[in-house]
């Protein structure tokens, strides 16, 4: 049986070998008919690879769709455009809405800001400095919009409440800030819950006196800005750009944020920038005292010159008195009517009644003490001149017998008038004094009508 | 090896006077009035432990939302659970029905945070005469739970910080793990 066993075994080795020989000349075989096809598997095998390789590299897929995609969605505006709109406008609209309601906001706030500040002397000497330091008109408007003062700035995770990042000026209110962003983002989450999504913006101020927190949200995080004082124009847009470009810059460590800051290494600078936006228009100690000087000279130059101006004027009435006092009585233009519609003329000393409707010789034509109008009533109809002289040309208007007129001023028989109508457009100017009733506190010594 | 901090987003769950908010005041850094909890239903404070994670030393600064254990302000918790890396369950040793509420936060809790870290704090542990809970009940809930549990008292102070610390190791763990 053991030979018998040999001998088998013996076969077997035969047939295997010619079974081993047969098989790889078979694959020869195999090779010669199809070596194309087999390269060409292999060629798509190698492809179908990398095509896997891509799919699952989530950075490789992105790069490999982000072209394409873009083309996809010009595609698809040309094609359904109006589908493309109803699509977006949930987000679309929202920002739009957000953007024009946040500048109809900051033109009411530009508006009473200017209104409250107009009559405030802060202003010329804001606008003062800003012309001293060089600035521009644009400047000088932000300037107005001062004081404003950032005393902190908050960038907050949205989800977590975590802070992600703080930074303070010198005027910082905020201590255990780690604690007022959670708090401050429950207050958000609660107003969220409360009022609904309407406005998924949430809150976006919180005001305590003349201090404010102005809030700004993104997709994963939100600003939170400690502000003293009204915010210029324009602050909240800046806001809002330095906050994209961190959620841009930081995109994955924000969203998958662990708690760890020093993931955010460099997060503060482009919130450096907004916190300048306050701290930039501070002046130097040296700049205030050179700006005080120049506002201390300026005064005593303006106050100088006051009392310059008043001498000269004081010189040239007394001067005007003497030339009248040599010029024969007649009434010509000399004599000016003002517009301090005054009923007094001036008591002065010269006996004739001329050239004395000078604001200088009216000791009491200040704003405080005027007068009611004087009016009078014609007793005639006569022409209205454009002097006191029947030589002086015709206005070309006639008072009728019953008019009334109000009394500006006089010149010897002459009074100046203005025409009070209802529905008639206003006219000035001389009618001999005769004509006119009761205009008694025009007097003039030597000239009763 | 130089110090870093960490903050981590962590609830404080359980139903009223469970002694949450004991736990907060003592133990805890705390900056705000509880009455922000009766009016927003929640109150932020922080609790800060060292602990060595990766060859590093961390400074942990858990930020700790006490929720209110009240059904008004229910419809909140969620947004307010949202983002939490870790909770405390809090239950009182002494009224039982705290501890059968417990899987309602737990259920909330890991709908909103599935990968979080949970922590069971059955407190009151100095009532001895009042203990109406056997420990092996808290015992086999946390089992089944596989978190750790304390048998903690606000009022002496037993097995807080050894709380604290757990759950801070657990959330730098489960840090390390991702």
């Amino acid at each position: 049986m053991p030979n018998h066993g040999h001998a088998g075994s013996h076969q077997d080795q035969v047939i295997g070998d010619q079974i081993s020989g047969s098989a790889s000349s078979l694959d020869n075989l195999r090779q010669i008919l199809f070596h194309e096809q087999i390269e060409k598997i292999e060629d798509v095998e190698a492809g179908l690879e990398e095509l896997e390789r891509r799919i699952n590299d989530e950075r490789a897929l992105v790069k490999m769709i982000a072209p394409v995609l873009g083309e996809a969605i010009r595609l698809k505006i040309r094609e359904a455009r109006d589908e493309l709109i109803e699509a977006l406008y949930p987000i679309i609209g929202q920002v739009v809405q957000r953007a024009v309601t946040e500048a109809v906001r900051d033109l009411a706030r530009t508006l009473d800001t200017q209104v409250k500040r107009s009559f405030d002397f802060r202003l010329a000497w804001w606008r003062l400095r800003a012309r001293i330091s060089g600035a521009s008109e644009a400047q000088i408007r932000l300037r107005e919009m001062l004081p404003f003062t950032i005393t902190d700035i908050l960038l907050i995770h949205r989800e977590t409440g975590l802070l992600l990042c703080h930074l303070r000026s010198d005027q910082s209110v905020a201590t255990d800030t780690d604690l007022i962003s959670g708090m401050l983002t429950a207050i958000r989450d609660f107003s969220q819950d409360t009022l609904g999504s309407v406005d998924q913006e949430g809150v976006g101020e919180i005001m305590h006196g003349n201090q404010r927190i102005l809030m700004e949200t993104a997709l994963y995080t939100y600003l939170a800005v400690i502000v003293d004082g009204i915010e210029p124009a324009g602050f909240r847009a800046e806001m809002r750009e330095r906050l994209m470009e961190i959620e841009h810059n930081y995109a994955d460590e924000i969203r998958g944020y662990q708690g760890d800051s020093q993931t955010l290494t460099g997060v503060e600078e482009p919130l450096r920038t907004l916190m300048s936006a306050s701290a930039g228009q501070k002046l130097s100690e040296g700049q205030k005292r050179v700006l005080a000087g120049a506002a201390g000279a300026l005064l005593v130059v303006l106050v100088v010159s006051c009392l310059a101006i008043s001498w000269v004027w004081r010189l040239g009435a007394a001067s005007a008195e003497r030339r009248a006092a040599a010029i024969p009585p007649s009434a010509t233009m000399t004599s000016v009517p003002t517009e301090t519609r005054t009923p007094l003329p001036s008591p002065t000393p010269s006996p004739k009644a001329t050239v004395t409707y000078t604001p200088t010789a009216i000791p009491s034509a200040t704003v405080t003490a005027r007068p009611a109008p004087v009016v009078g009533v014609m007793i005639g109809n006569v022409w209205l001149r454009s002097a006191p002289s029947y030589d002086a040309a015709r206005v070309g208007v006639i008072l009728n017998t019953g008019d009334q007129v109000e009394i500006l001023s006089r010149s010897g028989e002459w009074i100046y008038v203005r025409r009070i109508s209802a529905g008639q457009i206003e006219v000035t100017g001389w009618l001999p004094a005769r004509w006119i009733v009761a205009p008694t506190l025009l007097t003039t010594p030597g000239a009763q009508p | 090896m130089s110090a870093i901090t960490v903050n981590k987003k962590v609830c404080l769950l359980g139903d009223f006077a469970v002694g949450k908010t004991s736990l907060v005041r003592r133990f805890v850094y705390d900056r705000f009035e509880d009455k922000y909890l009766s009016t927003i239903g929640v109150k932020v404070s922080r609790k800060t432990v060292v602990a060595p994670a990766a060859g590093r030393v961390i400074d942990l600064a858990m930020i700790l939302w006490d929720l209110a254990g009240s059904e008004e302000v229910d419809k909140y918790r969620e947004s307010y659970m949202r983002g939490a890396a870790g909770a405390v369950l809090v239950c009182d040793l002494s009224r039982p029905e705290t501890f059968d509420h417990l899987p309602v936060y737990v259920d909330e809790f890991l709908v909103v945070n599935p990968q979080s870290q949970i922590i069971l704090a059955a407190n009151k542990s100095d009532l001895t005469e009042a203990l109406r809970l056997a420990p092996n009940q808290i015992e086999s809930y946390a089992g089944s739970l596989s978190i750790p549990y304390f048998l903690t008292s606000a009022k002496t102070g037993d097995m807080v910080e050894q709380l604290f610390r757990q759950l801070g190791r657990l959330l730098l763990a489960g840090d390390l793990a991702t």
